[in-house]
């Protein structure tokens, strides 16, 4: 056990040398986009130019600028957005928890039905049950978030609401439970396909494997063997994809929250850029990063503890 | 077999829901005749999309639309727009003008409050002006205070104390502006948010930094004060019992929400979820079908072509092609066909909602300069390759700079189509992120750019000049002593008649003789209301408005 919290410690010291390699990558290739935060429809007078930049410490060299934002992002402070000029761990700080809530709720539904369709359809592979789930998988993977969610907008929330004259589901916004069913579908289901699509191959693999004929010839009934021998074993693969799957949903969904104008992060990550907003691009990135990071050795921990013969020590045999 | 009949039902059932979403619109529109919307379902409240979060609401810092649209509901100043965009007293009971044009005393009302408890006083005003034009202060719209106060550009330079600006409290209720030179549009420019008055309490006490950042960062004076701020998703403004004039209100609360997606604000609308949506070109005639009340106002902004004079290899310097390419393109079937949003067709580089600054719209009294004319086009082109022994091959190489908006995509993909058919000449299109399309302007980087520019005050001369020699705006590099000339004497005239004549004299020049740009169209905002929504202004310079009740 020692061991394993050693690996963890020395995980944890990479993983921070890690995001602080991913910043100052970051920071210096933003400084090769064309344009700066200020440059606008209209022309500044270079006196009001070299007013705000200075404002914003953007009129010293890179590597000023560098080492001034290291030096504050090491303390913690992400420093300030520009131009509305609030602090970026405030915007995270707001933005973050919605996007969270809404990922938590598609993650949740995702794997529940991602790892039931995909036991269903190798269970049951070569019939209509394996057609079916796969073709739903099939849609999943190939009708992308910004599709299902207008189409969602439109069946499930305007034109049932025209015809029943009820709001069951909300068109547009992030207040009760009304208004997060269809954004979390929306944003489940791609994932959902993934994961089932996996979840059956694997649990193909473990299916056709010896001990499991064994099991079968010894008597023991079919739902003892699938979800008791088979499915802790195929799960593996699915837990693996978890990781990137989980930093990606949880740190901001771009389209779904767009279409149903939900206040997440999705939106920074593009905006930032396009707008040339400097500390938000860093601190976004160094966030996602660092969750992605996070995520990945959560996943690494819960091999151990779904296959005990895994176990964390770093070394390769 | 029991699994072939669930296989059965699942197709059928995915048939008959693809078959009603091909049906859906068909279904509405037998409806939609007798269909009313009758707006959200609270009373009190106008929920209306403002599409963006307003990004700053110091009224020192700030220049952009949204921003300024919650300031202008929220904060009083000296003079205000009505719903005609024309300047009205707010808080100046009384002003009397030197005989020179430059010098506003103005007598303030006294029964003015901040949210703070504190009155209304003519200091308030002096704080605000002399904080703006302090380069610390960092503001990207200081220039229009500074460049238009007396001693403004001096105290920004640091070369004079600031005490010498023009603006001066007489008493605590009596505050006298100063101006560089007479302005037509003083009033105009006094309504607008860089004059707002600050509460030096509030603000030093909030702190600069975070001044305007939340709804309780604020200090206000206006007909409604700030409610509720969560960031990216509504901001709500509810009437200022306190207020001056509570009369003024169109309603108790106003909600504003930040829809992103133009798809999400029709169905939002339809569902009775918002009040007030904007509508894409194409989503005017959707409305209409489904039976929806739209409304379209010219915003002030224009599009234009322009070119880059020191692009000497395309024939950029030269007029009369730059004028044969103005010349070729059907603007009115741009208008009608691809925009579809109410745009007007550019029959000038000044919009038709632009004062002239002599008590007439500007576009009234300089009239038509620019009628698209395919024969004069095509014999100006000619004559213009003799003059520059260039040939239409040379031309064909002209890339026609844009952003990579959809709505870009399409005009340009109309000019091209325009002049291939009518001159002959094949451009490319190269479109880019917003950000990368002004770098490559500033650089110098560019043929021919679609841009557009949006009025900072009631004046041609806001249009005019930005293509003067040294003005920063003059990405074409046009250079003409005359036109200079024409507009530093509209700057200093202090007759009016005079002045507006000056101005219609250098448009003439400009853009109708040396072609420095080619205006295409006058830009229209179009928008959906449902039944509800009374007196709401929606204007060039007012994008929201609920502060003005008429009889």
């Amino acid at each position: 056990m020692s061991n394993q919290i050693k690996y963890i410690l020395k995980r944890v010291v990479i993983s921070l040398i890690t995001i602080l390699v991913l910043v100052v990558v970051t920071f210096l290739l933003m400084q090769l986009l064309p344009g700066d935060p200020f440059i606008s429809g209209k022309a500044l007078p270079p006196a009001v130019e070299e007013a705000v930049k200075a404002k914003y410490g953007l009129d010293k060299s890179v590597p000023e600028q560098l080492i001034m934002y290291l030096t504050n992002f090491v303390q913690g402070d992400f420093g300030i957005s520009i131009p509305d000029g609030r602090a970026v761990s405030d915007v995270i700080g707001e933005a973050f928890p919605v996007s969270f809530d809404l990922g938590i709720r598609a993650l949740i539904f995702a794997f529940i039905m991602g790892i039931l369709l995909g036991v269903v359809a190798a269970v049951k592979r070569g019939t209509a049950w394996d057609s079916t789930a796969m073709f739903f998988a099939l849609i999943g993977v190939s009708v992308p978030s910004f599709i299902m969610g207008s189409i969602l907008q439109y069946f499930l929330g305007l034109k049932l609401m025209q015809a029943t004259g009820m709001q069951i589901f909300a068109i547009i916004g992030w207040n009760g439970l009304n208004s997060k069913i269809l954004p979390a579908f929306a944003l489940a289901f791609g994932s959902m396909a993934t994961i089932s699509r996996l979840m059956r191959t694997s649990m193909l693999d473990v299916l056709s494997q010896d001990y499991i004929k064994t099991a079968k010839s010894k008597g023991l009934n079919q739902r003892e063997i699938v979800w008791r021998h088979s499915v802790k074993n195929a799960i593996m693969p699915v837990v693996t994809v978890m990781g990137p799957l989980v930093a990606a949903v949880l740190t901001g969904a771009f389209v779904v929250e767009n279409i149903f104008s939900i206040p997440g992060m999705g939106k920074y990550f593009v905006q930032a850029i396009q707008t040339r907003n400097y500390t938000m691009i860093a601190g976004t990135t160094a966030f996602y990063g660092a969750f992605l990071i996070f995520a990945n050795l959560v996943v690494d921990i819960i091999y151990g503890f779904i296959d005990p013969r895994i176990k964390l020590t770093g070394r390769r045999d | 077999m029991k699994s072939k009949k669930l296989l059965a039902l699942i197709v059928s059932a995915v048939m008959v829901l693809s078959l009603a979403a091909c049906g859906g619109d068909k279904g509405t529109e037998g409806e939609a005749a007798g269909t009313a919307y009758p707006g959200t379902a609270d009373e009190d409240t106008y929920v209306v999309d403002f599409r963006a979060e307003p990004p700053e609401l110091n009224s020192l810092l700030t220049s952009d639309v949204t921003s300024g649209d919650v300031l202008r509901m929220v904060i009083s100043g000296l003079y205000r727009l009505d719903e005609n965009d024309q300047p009205v007293p707010d808080l100046a009971e009384e002003t009397t003008v030197s005989d020179d044009g430059c010098t506003y005393t103005m007598k303030l009302r006294e029964d003015a409050t901040w949210s703070n408890g504190e009155p209304v006083t003519a200091h308030d005003f002096v704080f605000a002006y002399q904080t703006i034009c302090n380069p610390k202060t960092g503001s990207v719209y200081a220039y229009i205070v500074y460049d238009n106060l007396l001693h403004g550009n001096e105290v920004y330079e640091g070369k004079m104390d600031p005490s010498e600006l023009g603006v001066k409290a007489l008493d605590d209720y009596t505050l006298e502006v100063t101006f560089e030179n007479p302005l037509p549009y003083a009033e105009h420019l006094l309504s607008f948010a860089s004059y707002y008055p600050l509460n030096e309490k509030a603000y030093n006490e909030i702190g600069a930094d975070v001044y305007g950042d939340e709804a309780d960062k604020i200090v206000t004076n206006g007909a409604y004060t700030i409610s509720e701020w969560v960031h990216e998703d509504h901001i709500t403004l509810t009437a200022n019992e306190n207020f001056y004039d509570p009369d003024r209100c169109a309603i108790k609360n106003v909600k504003y929400l930040m829809l992103k997606d133009s798809n999400a604000r029709l169905n939002a609308f339809q569902g009775g979820e918002v009040d007030v949506v904007n509508l894409t070109g194409d989503q005017m005639a959707q409305a209409e079908e489904l039976g929806i009340h739209t409304e379209s106002y010219v915003d002030n902004s224009v599009w234009y072509l322009q070119y880059n004079l020191q692009h000497k290899e395309t024939g950029m310097d030269n007029v009369n092609i730059r004028k044969a390419l103005m010349l070729a393109v059907d603007t009115k079937e741009l208008c009608d066909n691809v925009l579809k949003d109410g745009s007007v067709p550019a029959t000038g580089y000044v919009p038709t909602s632009i004062n002239g600054g002599n008590g007439e719209l500007y576009r009234d009294t300089a009239g038509d300069i620019i009628e698209p004319n395919v024969e004069e086009a095509k014999t100006l082109l000619e004559k213009g390759l003799e003059e520059t022994g260039l040939t239409v091959e040379d031309l064909n190489k002209i890339s026609l700079l844009t952003d990579d908006t959809d709505g870009a995509r399409r005009t340009c993909q109309f000019l091209q189509e325009q002049w291939k058919a009518n001159l002959g000449i094949e451009v490319t299109i190269n479109q880019q992120p917003f950000k990368n399309r002004l770098d490559a302007m500033q650089t110098g980087n560019f043929d021919v750019v679609l841009a557009g520019w949006v009025p900072d005050y009631n004046d041609p001369m806001t249009y005019l000049d930005m293509f003067m020699t040294t003005n920063g705006n003059n990405y074409g590099k046009y250079s003409n002593e005359q036109y200079d000339s024409l507009l530093t004497q509209a700057m200093k005239e202090s007759d009016f008649d005079e002045r507006v004549s000056l101005l219609v004299q250098a448009e003439q020049l400009g853009i109708a003789e040396d072609v420095v740009v080619a205006p295409i169209y006058f830009q229209s905002t179009s928008y959906a209301v449902s039944d509800k929504v009374k007196n709401m202004t929606r204007t060039g310079f007012q994008e929201f408005d609920f502060t003005d009740i008429r009889e």
